[in-house]
């Protein structure tokens, strides 16, 4: 059962045997699965429950404005010669997996070495992650991206590599029967993604939990190191302002606000505060689009919003892969007025997009701004700035060999390049990084998990140091950067936890959660 | 002696009467007028607590009270200074009033100005008198150099903290019911939320035209759609600092030809080229901030210029869709 925020209309009180905060790949799974175990959840999201009825007939700007946290740019401030890079966060029942791209990978295995090396985390071993991968992609239904939905830039780009020697593959996503209507980020107007909306939490609502929308949790409740519950405002859709409490009595609290929102959560509160970890550590995958313009028409709206990747160059931790926002964004983010603007929307068939994303050894951090605003910064090491400009310089190779006339990169100078010897230019050395127009969509790591409560703020099964019953499962306890889109990693994650969570700190089923009574 | 004497200042009074009506008038200027009985009123209480308490003073130490003014020592009645109290209040607000609606007239840059110096007169004034403030005593006591300092009379200095503090709740009480009418606003459904000014809504629009000019979308260009509107209802979700960002941008670009221009201007006032000189120079801004606030700008602007089926469809870009849930891009606004 969704409740959304008019449908409160006083304080109320409920009891439950967990509070989950936060309904994307997190805690939507955690939901699912403690649900599923017999356990009463209350999901508690503070953006509102859309479908697709709704954003279905939405304009892009109006799923913009209503789906995503600050309509798509919650700016992460660039310390040094670093961009200012804008995240693309969702905020609504189903979180960021309604409007992300739906791109499936599990976790590299060297990644999960490294962890286990490095970090000390050795439940996260791939045996052990395997039957989670496999649990939550056949509840995603994930397949391979058919080749009838590779648009004509992409199969432009497949020959490019292939006669240049990089390897790549179609992508596997969570998609099923695609309409190749090419509008993923503004969320699925036909629900062919299988977003944790109408998968995860479509059965965690059969199994009885109960998901509160736009409802802010803003207090948690404890008596020492014990969790009491969750307090939190109902708010005002349209305006944001707060109107009644909500308070969850619940010993178990699921933390699941995302990796910019849940420290937040944490230091507002302030709770686990001895590691000195909370908030820091943020890596995001840095990524920027270069466009391409060839002489015929590529029509590249037309197919699969992402559909393949160049894997070449993975061990460098860089991905290469193909995506087309829509062309509002793409003519928005080119340069030039005037008349160069109209040349350049005149030949929008034209003009192709293809990504380079970065796996980042750089961090970033998350602090407390005004109200409930986080004030996000970021400072990119120079070692992570030449890999991003390779990246890019990459990504301009395969334009050339794809027959592009001219390539437009994501910076002021040089900003369009007509010959592939003209790539030379982009040189880590005299180009400035906070010039660079640069987004990020995969914020991770700032509760990281680990051994050492000293050096991190949850442990392997998600348990915040120190504190008894308040779990942390979401993006925010991935260690380091994945290399990869990180959704499968970071559901698969929350699902081990939630299975531990049934098995060892969870005792009988109180049954369905309740409505206590109203207050204030 | 506690009541010795007494701190009045008419001076600062008379401007605080000329303050408070070129504020109004930046509230109520497209219809001005003298009969504003709603706020008038409120000022009135103000100032009658002001006056209540001078009054009370002037019994106490007359001498004191009409030193600003007069050369000796008179034995005014307490009607004369109410009456003082009535012309030190209405006629600044009158004069104001005139002063105000004529600064506005001519611009609201004018109003702040006017509203700015009488401010620095207020100071001026005060730092003039402030020995008087400073110390407690009759006239002749003050001349003569053997009046007391005012931060030494404990119980004047109580009286002083509670007066401040009277004032302070009538302020936060006013604030807070100011909030209370803005939430009530904001919370009927009738209420079309505005982010910003209907003058940088204009910038906006301006901006818009050179971005989408004549040539594209002929049939649907910028200059037909009011985009500044949109773009105002667009940003109005966004978090206070970000809109706080972008309408800083807006003034920024409307005064940037100011900055980096021979010929200035404002922005809005510009011919084409011009116009698309400054947006060049802003766009390759070396500032990172100013670079990438207007990439934002620009970007949003694009987004709900190019998101219209009927645009799209004017540069080729046909979106298909199936079933009961065609694609969105050909769905109502």
């Amino acid at each position: 059962m969704i409740i959304s925020g008019d449908q409160v209309t006083r304080n109320e009180e409920i009891q439950a045997d967990v509070c989950v905060i936060g309904s994307g790949c997190g805690g939507s799974v955690v939901a699912r699965e403690l649900s599923e175990a017999g356990h009463s959840v209350v999901v508690l999201e503070e953006g509102g429950h859309y479908t697709r009825e709704d954003y279905g007939t939405w304009r892009p700007s109006k799923s913009m404005n209503i789906l995503y946290r600050e309509n798509g740019a919650l700016p992460a401030l660039g310390i040094g010669d670093t961009p200012n890079i804008y995240l693309l966060v969702g905020k609504c029942v189903g979180g960021s997996s309604l409007v992300n791209g739906g791109v499936c990978w599990r976790t590299p295995e060297r990644v999960l070495v490294d962890w286990r090396d490095r970090l000390g985390i050795s439940e996260l071993t791939l045996e052990a992650m395997d039957r989670a991968f496999d649990r939550v992609e056949s509840e995603l239904q994930v397949g391979r991206v058919p080749e009838h939905l590779h648009n004509e830039g992409v199969r432009r780009l497949q020959a490019a590599a292939l006669r240049k020697g990089w390897s790549g593959r179609a992508l596997d996503r969570n998609v099923v029967d695609c309409d190749a209507c090419c509008r993923c980020l503004f969320g699925c107007p036909h629900d062919a993604k299988r977003s944790v909306l109408v998968t995860y939490l479509e059965s965690a609502q059969s199994f009885g939990t109960r998901i509160y929308s736009d409802c802010r949790a803003e207090k948690i409740i404890r008596k020492g190191n014990r969790i009491l519950g969750v307090r939190a405002r109902v708010i005002d859709r349209r305006t944001g302002i707060g109107l009644h409490h909500l308070r969850v009595r619940s010993e178990i609290v699921v933390l699941a606000a995302g990796s910019i929102h849940t420290p937040l959560v944490l230091m507002k509160n302030r709770l686990a505060r001895k590691s000195g970890q909370v908030g820091r550590n943020l890596t995001v995958h840095p990524s920027a689009r270069v466009y391409a313009r060839f002489d015929d028409p590529i029509d590249p709206w037309k197919g699969s919003f992402q559909s393949y990747a160049i894997e070449e160059f993975r061990p460098e931790g860089i991905q290469l892969i193909n995506i087309y926002p829509s062309p509002s964004i793409v003519l928005g983010t080119m340069g030039g007025f005037g008349v160069q603007a109209r040349q350049d929307a005149e030949r929008v068939r034209h003009i192709g997009a293809f990504g380079g994303m970065i796996s980042d050894v750089s961090t970033g951090r998350v602090r407390p701004g005004f109200g409930w605003n986080p004030l996000v910064t970021y400072r990119m090491l120079p070692q992570d700035k030449a890999k991003f400009l390779r990246a890019l310089r990459l990504v301009g190779e395969l334009w050339f060999e794809a027959g592009a006339r001219e390539i437009y990169l994501p910076m002021p100078d040089p900003a369009i390049m007509t010959r592939p010897d003209q790539l030379d230019r982009i040189d880590p050395d005299k180009i400035q990084a906070s010039r660079i127009e640069c987004g990020a969509q995969h914020p991770l790591g700032t509760c990281r998990m680990g051994i050492e409560p000293k050096q991190s703020v949850v442990g392997p099964w998600g348990q915040v140091h120190g504190l008894e019953g308040l779990y942390i499962a979401d993006g925010s306890v991935v260690p380091t950067s994945v290399a990869v889109n990180p959704q499968i990693t970071i559901m698969a994650m929350a699902t081990r936890i939630a299975w531990r969570l049934a098995e060892t700190n969870l005792g009988r089923s109180s049954g369905s959660s309740r409505h206590v009574g109203s207050f204030g | 002696m506690i009541f010795a004497t007494f701190v009045i200042d008419p001076p600062a009074l008379f401007l605080v009467g000329v303050l408070y009506a070129l504020m109004l008038v930046h509230v109520e200027w497209r219809s001005p007028t003298l009969s504003l009985a709603g706020p008038f009123g409120w000022g009135w209480l103000f100032v009658g607590g002001f006056y209540a308490l001078a009054i009370l003073c002037y019994q106490r130490a007359p001498a004191w009270m009409t030193m600003y003014f007069l050369p000796d020592e008179t034995s005014w009645s307490v009607w004369v200074l109410g009456y003082l109290g009535l012309v030190l209040y209405a006629v600044p607000y009158a004069l104001g009033f005139v002063v105000g609606v004529g600064a506005r007239r001519r611009s609201p840059w004018v109003l702040g100005i006017v509203i700015f110096s009488s401010l620095g007169v207020l100071f001026w004034v005060g730092i003039t008198v402030l020995d008087r403030y400073q110390v407690v005593g009759t006239r002749e006591e003050f001349l003569a150099g053997t009046a007391r300092p005012l931060w030494d009379h404990t119980e004047l200095m109580r009286l002083l903290l509670l007066g401040t503090l009277g004032l302070s709740a009538w302020v936060v009480g006013g604030i807070g019911l100011a909030l209370r009418n803005r939430r009530r606003r904001l919370l009927d459904p009738d209420q079309i939320l505005q982010a910003f000014s209907p003058v940088r809504r204009r910038v906006v629009q301006a901006f818009a035209c050179r971005l989408f000019p004549v040539g594209i979308g002929s049939a649907h260009h910028a200059g037909k759609m009011d985009l500044g509107e949109e773009m105002s209802r667009y940003m109005v979700r966004m978090p206070w600092m970000n809109r706080v960002g972008l309408g800083l941008m807006f003034d920024l670009i409307q005064f940037w030809p100011y900055v980096v221009r021979r010929k200035p201007g404002r922005f809005t006032s510009l011919c084409a080229s011009e116009q698309d000189r400054v947006l060049h120079a802003m766009e390759s801004s070396r500032s990172v901030i100013v670079q990438s606030i207007f990439h934002i700008l620009k970007v949003a602007l694009c987004l709900l210029y190019w998101e219209r089926p009927e645009v799209l469809a004017e540069v080729g870009a046909v979106y298909h869709g199936k079933g009961e849930h065609r694609s969105g891009w050909e769905g109502p606004e």
